[in-house]
């Protein structure tokens, strides 16, 4: 993994479809992703609205959906360092207007087949998940703010979506 | 130059002592790993082995073994002798609580320049470890990794009288 990028892979018990709906269904992002994450009817073009947590209202930071192919890979692009993050990192007033010259970062979901049931044939038991999160400058502090985070967020959709899938 | 080490994060809605216990387990292992078992006296300095049909997939030695925290130990794969010839790596866990769950670290390392275990290690370790997630949070874990490869493959064709 370079220092211009996260990535995260993950294998989940459940159908590509399953993941998908994970993935663009606003009630069950909240589930894995911190009471917030992104808000959209996902065709390309449209806008991302983005909740950074559960106090903060879905805000429009001029994300858009790049890429939508449904159920096989989403792209959108990410948000700029925003005043209201500041409650979370260390930056002053100075440093954010400088941080603000960096170029929007963009974030990758692949959703893939990774095994077949042996007994239905078509039926995906498993499903591979890829997240790359890149278009970072290196060193740059939106990457080390999203790494810890999005560690979490993939472990709790794996969670999640495989609780859903035996409900 | 040697290669980059490969780790890998994720959190387990366990307990530390739930997932070291999986891990260093000669029958929980081949539960998610493949069907390979881990065997050890888990001494530091003793041997531990990964076996699977009776053949020895990898083997390698204690160097730290601190239940339920860290667990350290090297590692070569032997099935096949261009891979042996490398010689060992290091394969490290580190299990921290977090309220109830384990937030556990994989790194594998000191792979030598051009390493061919690598890139090997690197797609089987996000498979294994998702595995071992699903078994301790779900009872079901991905049984056969080998064939998790990212590519639409059917599960158990060895099985007797599949068609």
């Amino acid at each position: 993994m370079a220092d211009t990028e996260y990535i995260y892979v993950t294998y989940i018990h459940a159908t590509p479809e399953d993941v998908w709906r994970a993935l663009t269904e606003t009630e069950f992002i909240q589930r894995y992703f911190d009471g917030g994450g992104p808000k959209s009817d996902w065709k390309a073009g449209s806008p991302v609205l983005w909740k950074m947590d559960e106090e903060t209202g879905y805000r429009d930071w001029d994300q858009r959906v790049l890429e939508a192919d449904p159920p096989h890979r989403l792209v959108y692009s990410w948000h700029n360092y925003q005043k209201e993050m500041q409650k979370y990192f260390p930056w002053t007033d100075e440093q954010l207007v400088e941080l603000q010259k960096e170029p929007r970062a963009r974030v990758t979901f692949t959703v893939e087949p990774a095994v077949e049931s042996p007994i239905r044939p078509g039926r995906i038991e498993w499903t591979k998940l890829t997240l790359i999160h890149d278009g970072f400058v290196p060193g740059s502090e939106m990457l080390k703010g999203v790494s810890e985070g999005w560690l979490m967020i993939m472990s709790k959709l794996k969670t999640e979506v495989e609780a859903a899938a035996v409900a | 130059m040697e290669t980059t080490a490969f780790t890998y994060t994720v959190y387990i809605a366990a307990s530390p002592r739930q997932t070291w216990d999986a891990l260093s387990s000669a029958q929980i292992s081949p539960q998610f790993w493949s069907g390979c078992s881990i065997e050890s006296d888990w001494h530091v300095g003793s041997e531990v082995t990964l076996t699977r049909d009776g053949g020895v997939r990898s083997s390698g030695r204690i160097l730290e073994c601190t239940p339920p925290s860290r667990l350290a130990y090297s590692f070569t794969i032997r099935y096949v002798p261009e891979l042996e010839a490398e010689g060992p790596t290091h394969v490290a866990f580190e299990l921290e609580p977090l309220g109830r769950q384990t937030r556990l670290t994989l790194t594998h390392s000191r792979f030598g320049p051009a390493s061919k275990t690598f890139p090997i290690i690197s797609q089987s370790w996000p498979a294994i470890l998702s595995s071992l997630k699903s078994l301790l949070e779900t009872g079901q874990p991905l049984s056969d990794v080998r064939r998790a490869g990212g590519r639409l493959v059917a599960a158990s064709a060895a099985k007797a009288g599949r068609d």
